[in-house]
């Protein structure tokens, strides 16, 4: 008798275990209402066996003899038959409460569910042949096997549900090979893998407390934002490790993983983390001051376009307009010798006074930058050196004006230096795009010996360059002469 | 605004006798009808000055506009000779005139443009050459305060010929250094192809240089020999031909 009641009950233990795992408790109401009708069928059916069933009526003489209250073969087929024949809807019911399970499942969670929830396929579609076959096991070989089938599985379902909540806890001692590999340095962002691997999570994300700041950054430096208390299937939960009631870190990971397993592995990685929110402290600042160089480099760039501009709307345009009267009035002078020499010698003046002016103001920001972009300008640059320039230049496309500005004034620069100093002969620009960075070549065929470390111009122009995180360089040329290459990251 | 052009109605190709009317043109050079031009630029001051400049000297201002689209409205209502527009207009404050000038020589074969920039630089020089054929100038801003220049360089554009500022010719001069094909040149052929680049005819070229036209002939074949250049069909084909092979070492 207490057989036949096990036979009954072990599957809906089954399946509550089954959407329980692995914390014992049913989450929905949809999942408390499909195992309380699976509790419902089985004992509904178990208790009319129970009360029908002679063994000895089929001539069972092995079997020992229960009492029957109402012995009725005829009663206990039918209980079996619907009890099989019902049962499969019961199973789509159960079915349809794993789906949405494995839907509402985090990565985290579905990886800790997928050997058990295998083993479930695999018994649900014994389960299904069994709803087909004939009830009376000894008269089919398949339906007897299908019987046996079930049994066996019945027996290793549990096995694999115990091995799932033991390796649950297997999990902590991973920590411990935490701690041995972080007693190797760790080059940036290897922290957050370590972790990630340690706890299973690959989505895992580590943010750093600023110093003082309300803010956080990544191992890089770039700033972050740990995610609110949101709720809902894809939140994520937030575990901040603090040091003396300071925040140190946020770890951002799967709302499965286990809290206890998290706040182990940050306080075994404690020292790394530590180190790690230093680096990214620097990094930042780092970030923060080249920004700053940059908004101030292009804030002179835009004074010196302003400037250029007022002056060719403004003086350059009004020192025209005079020229043009003075030579109007010079023709009406004609008659008068005394005044038409005065009136040449201003003319002169005014125009000597307009080059000069014109000079200054290309040399404030050429307008020619501005209007046609980088090669026209380098090439505008070549055309008025004294030496014969040679410019290559493999693209004619616009550039962002902070790195056209760039590259014109290491340009510009390097030419000044070249007829100043390096008593060449010619020089040669090239200017390509590679890989999204510009690079800028300055080659002469001079006596060399130029260093970046010395004179104003050349430091100046590292200090340019930097401040749009490129990279500069002065050497000397491999055919003798001095080379200045300057590459700097542009949007391709 | 536009003054009305005396004489009414302009033709310009072929000269229908009658309506060319020799009152229109007071001290043009013969008894060619007067040059008629449109004005671009967008200081006010300067345009006027501008137009007294062209006016005493013969010439009839039949437009002037501040911007290119008031341009490109005075060259469809006047269809005159010459556009003379400044290169940096609004709105964009960049080459507006330049780009003017191609679409007008495009649109209207019979209308020269003259551009005037505060700088100049091979490079506009070249692609206004190679983009509008003939009948196109590139000049420094403060020529027109040479006024005989400036008046002749319109007159030369009138005629279907082209200019180009002395300083951009300088300019390749000076990049092309002294190596290549160049150093065949005398300094006479030197100063000859200068003046050929800046779109000067031979009678002009000899003027300038006290030689006579005969003698000019002779140098601009010498020239033409020494780069390996073919003999260009007309003046605005020299310039190119020149310029292009000053920019191309």
């Amino acid at each position: 008798m207490i057989g036949l009641i096990g036979q009954q009950l072990g599957s809906p233990i089954l399946a509550q275990m089954v959407l329980s795992y692995p914390t014992g408790r049913l989450q929905t109401r949809f999942e408390r209402l499909v195992i309380g009708t699976i509790w419902a069928f089985a004992i509904g059916v178990g208790v009319v066996i129970l009360l029908a069933f002679d063994p000895r009526a089929d001539g069972c003489a092995r079997c020992a003899w229960e009492p029957a209250a109402f012995p009725d073969k005829d009663a206990v087929l039918t209980a079996l038959l619907v009890g099989q024949r019902a049962g499969f809807f019961v199973f789509l019911l159960f079915l349809a409460a794993v789906w949405l399970r494995w839907r509402r499942a985090t990565p985290a969670e579905r990886r800790d569910l997928a050997p058990l929830w295998v083993a479930v396929f695999i018994y649900v579609l014994v389960g299904l042949m069994g709803a087909f076959a004939s009830p009376d096991t000894t008269a089919q070989p398949f339906a007897y096997l299908v019987w046996e089938l079930q049994s066996v599985l019945q027996i290793g379902l549990p096995i694999v549900f115990v091995w799932g909540l033991l390796s649950a806890r297997l999990a902590r001692s991973a920590v411990g090979d935490l701690v041995m590999e972080l007693g190797r340095p760790l080059p940036p962002g290897e922290l957050r893998a370590c972790l990630a691997r340690t706890l299973g999570d690959p989505s895992l994300e580590v943010l750093y407390a600023r110093e003082g700041l309300d803010g956080w950054v990544d191992a890089s430096g770039q700033p972050g934002t740990p995610p609110g208390a949101a709720t809902g299937p894809r939140a994520r939960t937030v575990t901040v490790v603090e040091r003396d009631g300071q925040p140190l870190a946020a770890l951002i990971h799967d709302p499965a993983l286990d809290p206890g397993l998290v706040r182990a592995a940050a306080a075994a990685a404690g020292m790394a983390i530590e180190n790690e929110r230093l680096q990214a402290e620097v990094r930042a600042q780092l970030e923060e001051v080249r920004a700053s160089r940059q908004r101030i480099v292009e804030a002179g760039d835009a004074e010196r376009r302003r400037v250029e501009r007022n002056l060719h709307d403004g003086a350059q345009q009004r020192m025209a307009t005079l020229a043009l009267e003075l030579a109007m009035l010079r023709d009406r002078a004609g008659g008068d010798p005394a005044m038409a020499v005065s009136l040449d010698q201003a003319a002169a003046e005014l125009r000597q006074a307009i080059a000069e002016l014109r000079e200054l103001a290309r040399g404030i920001h050429p307008a020619i930058l501005t209007e046609e972009g980088l090669p026209a300008a380098v090439e505008a640059l070549a055309d008025r050196s004294a030496l014969p320039v040679r410019v290559r230049a493999d693209f004619d496309a616009r550039l962002p004006g902070p790195i056209e500005a760039t590259a014109y004034f290491v340009v510009a620069e390097s030419l000044a230096n070249v007829t100043k100093h390096a008593r060449a002969s010619g020089a040669r620009i090239e200017l390509s795009r590679c890989n999204g960075r510009l690079r800028v070549e300055v080659t002469d065929d001079g006596i060399g010996g130029a260093d970046a470390g010395r004179g104003s111009g050349l430091r100046g122009l590292e200090d340019r360059v930097a401040a749009v995180r490129g990279s500069f360089r002065v050497d000397n040329a491999p055919a003798g002469g001095t080379r200045v290459l300057a590459e700097i990251p542009c949007d391709a | 605004m536009p003054e009305p052009a005396p004489g009414g109605a302009h033709v310009k190709e072929p000269v229908v006798p009658g309506l060319a009317d020799a009152a229109a043109a007071p001290a043009g050079p013969a008894s060619a009808p007067a040059i008629r031009v449109v004005l671009a630029d967008d200081s006010v001051l300067f345009r006027e000055g501008l137009a007294r400049v062209l006016a005493d000297n013969g010439f009839v201002v039949a437009g002037q506009a501040g911007d290119a689209d008031g341009l490109h409205a005075a060259v469809e209502r006047e269809t005159p000779d010459v556009v003379v527009t400044d290169i940096r207009m609004p709105p964009t404050n960049t080459s507006e005139g330049l780009v003017a000038a191609q679409r007008i020589r495009a649109d209207h074969p019979g209308v020269g443009v003259l551009v005037l920039s505060q700088y100049v630089e091979t490079r506009q020089a070249v692609k206004l050459l190679q983009n509008a054929p003939q009948r196109v100038g590139y000049l420094l801003k403060d020529r027109v305060s040479e006024i005989a220049e400036f008046t002749d360089a319109v007159r030369r554009i009138a005629r279907g010929g082209s200019v180009i500022d002395p300083e951009v010719v300088a300019q390749l001069l000076r990049r092309r250094g002294d190596g290549g094909m160049l150093e065949l040149l005398t300094g006479r052929e030197r100063d000859i192809l200068a003046l050929m680049a800046q779109g000067r005819s031979n009678r002009a070229i000899g003027e300038r240089l006290f030689l006579s036209p005969k003698t000019v002939e002779t140098h601009v074949g010498a020239i033409f020999t020494k780069l390996g250049l073919l003999p260009a069909a007309d003046d605005h084909r020299r310039v190119l031909a020149v310029i292009t092979y000053l920019k191309n070492a």
